[in-house]
């Protein structure tokens, strides 16, 4: 029987790697985790509030049609929707609508280029012609300090 | 785990706070693969653990400042994400945790080469023998096999297990699975 008060050895270090090998194999991370997560992180705002993406029925998830998908974002202090639907020429049109309604600066970092918009009186705005990839919208609420980033999403 | 890197864990928490992105990046492919061993041994889904990883990093930007050593480091992202991981449980929002069930998953190792089919076939032994272990062995020797030796207690608090019986608990459940594949005659 082995000790169990013995200190960690040579072999217990091969049996953790041994496990670690295990556990990357059967249960990798998304080959897009890391690169997402860097991209994420790249903001030149730190302080920040995360709009995770909240539990959705699959039904209105799907939307009206094949081509589009609802997303709900949550924060403390915001709620983001946006519906997205590719266009005939394969970009993304997304229309968003932030709770509370308000005039607010909205970004949406990509991996090819920015575009950045405000949405209107009701909470409103529409980002057009989006090249599909890695895409992180961020919404910085006026007359506060903070800015609300969702987590980097694939379009 | 040597003081080197220690060391060099130090030099790019250091960096990252003073905004460099690149040595964030370097702290993101070391730490991450823990991360998401503790997301999913949590029995959320895929997605939801890429979620809940990545919220947990963009939360540290605004605490990295108050963030001094390499091991608070990495006891803060642990917590965190273990922290979101059960606000999402709590929604509802959790699959049960898969066991047997991923080995379901591996492709077909028939056609491939001999050296391929040895270490299959050592996983094999090594997750059956896993599986002989308690639920509580199982969830801290997961989450030990991604952590560096300095972090094992910090992450081991923050898997919330009470200090006095971290190493005590280690031990015990190291000497189970070593006993375990001595039976099997495995590495």
């Amino acid at each position: 029987m082995t000790s169990p008060d013995a200190p960690i050895d040579a072999r217990d270090t091969h049996v953790l790697t041994g496990l670690r090998d295990l556990w990357s194999t059967v249960d990798p991370m998304p080959p897009t985790l890391l690169d997402q997560i860097k991209f994420a992180v790249d903001l030149e705002h730190i302080d920040v509030e995360v709009a995770r993406q909240a539990v959705l029925e699959p039904a209105l998830a799907r939307g009206d049609d094949e081509q589009s998908r609802l997303i709900t974002f949550d924060s403390d202090s915001l709620t983001i929707m946006v519906s997205l639907r590719t266009n005939q020429d394969g970009t993304i049109r997304l229309d968003g609508w932030l709770t509370p309604a308000g005039r607010h600066p909205v970004e949406l970092r990509t991996d090819n280029h920015d575009q950045s918009t405000t949405s209107d009186e009701d909470g409103r705005f529409v980002l057009d012609l989006v090249q599909p990839g890695m895409a992180q919208l961020v919404v910085r609420p006026d007359g506060t300090t903070r800015t609300v980033t969702t987590p980097t999403i694939s379009l | 785990m040597t003081p080197l890197h220690h060391g060099r864990m130090a030099e790019l928490l250091q960096a990252a706070q003073e905004g460099d992105p690149k040595s964030l990046g370097e702290l993101v492919d070391e730490l991450t693969p823990l991360l998401w061993q503790v997301a999913r041994a949590q029995g959320l889904d895929r997605d939801t653990a890429s979620d809940i990883v990545q919220t947990a990093w963009l939360k540290l930007l605004g605490s990295l400042p108050e963030i001094h050593t390499p091991v608070a480091l990495t006891s803060w992202l642990v917590t965190v994400t273990r922290r979101e991981a059960w606000r999402v449980r709590n929604a509802g929002r959790m699959e049960l945790p898969a066991r047997d069930v991923l080995f379901t998953e591996l492709p077909d190792v028939s056609p491939t080469p001999e050296e391929q089919r040895v270490a299959l076939e050592r996983r094999q032994m090594l997750w059956a023998a896993v599986n002989q272990l308690d639920e509580r062995c199982r969830q801290l020797l997961r989450i030990i096999a991604f952590t560096r030796r300095p972090d094992y207690d910090v992450v081991s608090m923050a898997l919330g297990m009470p200090r006095g019986s971290i190493g005590p608990t280690r031990g015990r459940c190291l000497a189970k699975l070593r006993d375990a594949l001595d039976d099997k005659e495995l590495l």
